[in-house]
């Protein structure tokens, strides 16, 4: 195994008085599918886009490809891809104008860019909708052109934040498959999900996030080991102490009883 | 159901507040973890600005009405400054209804209200709009209707003063209402840049003229062949805006014209609110329409799938083109300066005295729609942004690249206005050819260094990692002043040097227009070039 490619050290980000990530360490190394799990509000979001330095954080140590999230901006944006939690894009442009324009701001070659728009297109079965205000277009959709905005410029990092969501299965399987294929090729992928099957099936390794913490991290196989489940889904729950629902269940049912 | 309206009404403008503030350190710092702590900071902020604009609004009418009662005839100075003021409430609720409204079409406030069975939101847009914003602009005739009362000791003029304010108020309203409504439509139906189609400018130049209209009764009323003939006649008093000045300010009224004066405010009051209810529903259903519904759903083309080769800069001239004249609420904010500038301009035509020094003197007012372009635009490139902010913060664009790629989209606009109506001015005033180059160039310069500084400012404000915003982002009417102030003095300044540098070289500078204009025109370059040296240094 090389350098690795993302290197966090200590990693405090506060808003206010809230402190939302609390002494993160990390390393991931190329070719790694890293899966970030965790509840709610936990800090994912926060640290992914730490990551592809569109956030500052408060104190610690944050280094994507040995270069500085804060000082090398600009460099860390050019070799990564982000697909936010929704997706936020020009909603008055069509997605071929949309995948033009960031295309021509990452200066990719014409015919490059498009070549890899129509086979984007192609493989995601957006190609009816290409023409079509993103505005109108459904939540699927949407995420599609989001995807496709992240991985145009063939990224080297390439960080996903919950980006199953809305995906139809054959696209979601698509995205899997070239998950896999670009870790193969070395790429470095983050992802975080509440999808557990979807970590199961594509992390290559997995850290449990909790309340801006990582309560547990490692291969499928030594998170199993360690707690002594089968399922992630209950690794994840042990690990952020949500173990035994059945209580919150009891609650709610005696609620909507009264 | 009034709680409710009333408390919804709280809410959108929290919400507006919130979006606004959400990213900045500073409300993450004063509001902490606290969700009690952020909502206390939202209604100490909404209070508050609501209170500078009435302050200011009071300290402003207060500075002009001191100044007129101190001449002679006081009366017919108030009468004449009457005019003034409920005009600006007109044009400014018009102006800070369309920038209200924009959020809330932006981000789809009313959203949440659409799954409940209420079918109150209707009411809760001019109530959200007019307690916590428009309301504030009343103020600004508290001095005068003081003054009045003050000299005659009429009571009567209190309660019409009023509520003439309150009419001028709701016909802002409505006049938004209408401009959002038409303007939308005829925007919306159609995909692509076919919105700038024949029925849309119609549509825009229809509300420019009603504008031109307004500033030419308000100014110069002998120009409008029907007034001189009706003065001193009881219908004089029925002409709206006309009538304030001679039905609330008019002097101690007889009783018959005390009842007259009484009928026509019942009677525009009643026009003004059937125009409301008519306009409020339709206006309320556009604003709210979703973009998935307001945006076409059908296909501009069918197999395009990439688009022509272009530069850099052009890419995201035409990224912010699209996102600018697509969406009929950034559309219309790019139209208010053209609204309430460019009629006082035309009415210029009507009015010899204006331009009793030639071009120059008409230059010298042109820089008024520099002034409101430089300040007004930044802002609205900025806000037009909207949510696309955070891709653009996950781009690898520098600072620079945003600055610039803005300016030109303003430059592009700006020259559209100025250049038709430079010429139209031109030729009015039979400049020679030299003037018609120069004339215009300076005008753009002008704009282009000051648009720049205002566009570095306002994106130097803009926390890292924020993923919205709005006209509240940037510190709403307060920043909107700054910009006005900053832009006066960078528009202001080389003009000056220049009508100094020319008197000194030619004694009667205005009667030698050319070299007025060569010497503007290298001053105007050298400010250029210093502010493009700032915005290259700028990360």
């Amino acid at each position: 195994m090389g350098k690795p490619s993302i290197v966090v050290h200590n990693l405090i980000k506060n808003y206010g008085q809230l402190r939302a990530l609390d002494g993160i360490d990390l390393e991931i190394n190329p070719g790694e599918v890293f899966g970030l799990l965790g509840p709610n509000g936990s800090g994912k979001t926060t640290f992914l886009r730490i990551v592809c330095s569109i956030l500052d954080y408060t104190t610690g140590y944050v280094r994507v490809s040995g270069l500085d999230v804060v000082k090398d901006s600009m460099e860390i944006k050019k070799i990564t891809g982000y697909v936010p939690e929704t997706p936020v894009l020009y909603e008055s442009l069509t997605p071929t104008e949309f995948l033009n324009f960031i295309g021509s701001v990452r200066r990719i070659e014409h015919n490059t860019l498009a070549r890899r728009i129509e086979s984007f297109a192609h493989a995601f079965e957006i190609e009816d909708n290409m023409n079509t205000f993103i505005g109108s277009l459904s939540f699927g959709t949407k995420q599609k052109v989001a995807i496709i905005s992240s991985l145009i410029h063939d990224p080297e990092i390439i960080i996903l934040d919950e980006a199953m969501n809305g995906l139809d299965p054959r696209s979601a399987r698509i995205l899997k498959n070239l998950l896999t294929e670009y870790s193969a090729q070395g790429k470095t992928i983050i992802f975080s999900t509440h999808v557990l099957e979807v970590a199961e099936s594509v992390c290559t390794r997995i850290a449990i996030i909790y309340k801006g913490r990582i309560v547990d991290i490692g291969t499928l196989a030594e998170l199993r080991q360690r707690s002594g489940s089968k399922r992630l889904e209950d690794i994840f729950l042990e690990a952020t102490g949500e173990g035994d629902l059945s209580p919150v269940i009891k609650s709610l049912k005696e609620t909507m009883s009264r | 159901m009034n709680r409710d309206i009333f408390e919804l009404s709280r809410r959108i403008v929290a919400e507006q507040r919130y979006l606004a503030l959400k990213d900045s350190p500073k409300f993450q710092q004063k509001t902490g973890a606290s969700a009690t702590q952020g909502a206390r900071y939202i209604e100490r902020l909404i209070f508050f600005t609501y209170a500078v604009t009435a302050v200011s609004m009071l300290a402003f009418s207060a500075f002009l009405t001191l100044t007129q009662i101190r001449l002679a005839d006081p009366l017919a100075h108030l009468q004449t400054l009457s005019l003034l003021l409920y005009a600006y409430i007109f044009l400014i609720s018009v102006y800070s209804f369309i920038m209200f409204t924009n959020i809330v079409r932006t981000y789809r406030l009313f959203e949440p209200l659409k799954p409940l069975p209420t079918n109150i939101g209707h009411m809760v847009l001019p109530m959200s709009w007019f307690v916590f914003t428009g309301s504030s602009s009343l103020f600004v005739i508290v001095p005068l209707i003081a003054a009045y009362f003050w000299i005659t000791g009429d009571l009567f003029s209190i309660f019409t003063g009023t509520l003439w304010a309150f009419l001028m108020l709701a016909l802002g309203y409505t006049a938004g209402s209408a401009m959002i409504f038409t303007l939308s439509g005829s925007l919306e139906k159609r995909p692509g840049m076919r919105s700038g189609s024949l029925s849309s400018i119609l549509r825009v130049a229809g509300f420019i003229t009603f504008f031109v209209l307004f500033e030419i009764a308000i100014q110069i009323p002998q120009e409008i062949p029907i007034l001189p003939s009706l003065a001193n006649h009881p219908a004089y008093m029925a002409v709206p805006l006309l009538g304030i000045a001679y039905t609330v300010f008019g002097g101690p009224l007889s009783t018959s014209y005390a009842i007259y004066d009484m009928l026509i405010t019942v009677a525009y009051t009643a026009l003004v609110v059937f125009a409301f209810i008519v306009v409020n529903r339709h206006t309320f259903t556009r604003i709210t329409k979703s973009e998935a519904s307001s945006l076409t759903g059908a296909a501009i083309s069918r197999k395009k799938l990439h688009e022509s080769r272009s530069g850099f800069y052009i890419t995201l001239l035409r990224k912010d083109m699209r996102n600018i004249f697509r969406k009929s609420q950034n559309f219309l904010m790019m139209l208010i300066p053209i609204f309430l500038v460019l009629p006082t301009l035309l009415s210029l035509f009507f009015y010899s005295s204006g331009i009793s020094f030639g071009s120059v003197s008409i230059y010298y007012s042109m820089l008024a729609i520099v002034i409101v372009s430089s300040a007004f635009y930044p802002l609205v490139l900025m806000i037009s942004e909207g949510s696309g902010i955070s891709v653009i913060q996950a781009l690898p664009l520098r600072m620079r690249d945003i600055i610039y790629s803005k300016e030109y989209v303003g430059a592009i606009v700006f020259a559209t206005i100025v250049i038709p109506v430079s010429v139209l001015f031109l030729i009015r005033t039979r400049g020679d050819p030299v003037i018609f180059l120069l004339f215009p160039i300076n005008l753009i310069i002008s704009f282009v260094y000051t648009s720049l500084f205002n566009i570095r400012r306002l994106l130097l404000k803009i926390p890292k990692g924020s993923t919205t915003l709005n006209f509240y982002s940037f510190g709403g009417n307060l920043e909107l002043v700054i910009l006005f102030a900053i832009t006066a003095v960078l528009t202001a300044l080389p003009t000056m040097v220049s009508t100094v540098l020319s008197y000194i070289v030619v004694k009667v500078p205005f009667s030698h227009p050319v070299s007025f204009y060569l010497s503007t025109l290298a001053i105007n370059l050298f400010s250029l070039l210093i502010i493009m040296n700032t915005v290259n240094r700028t990360p």
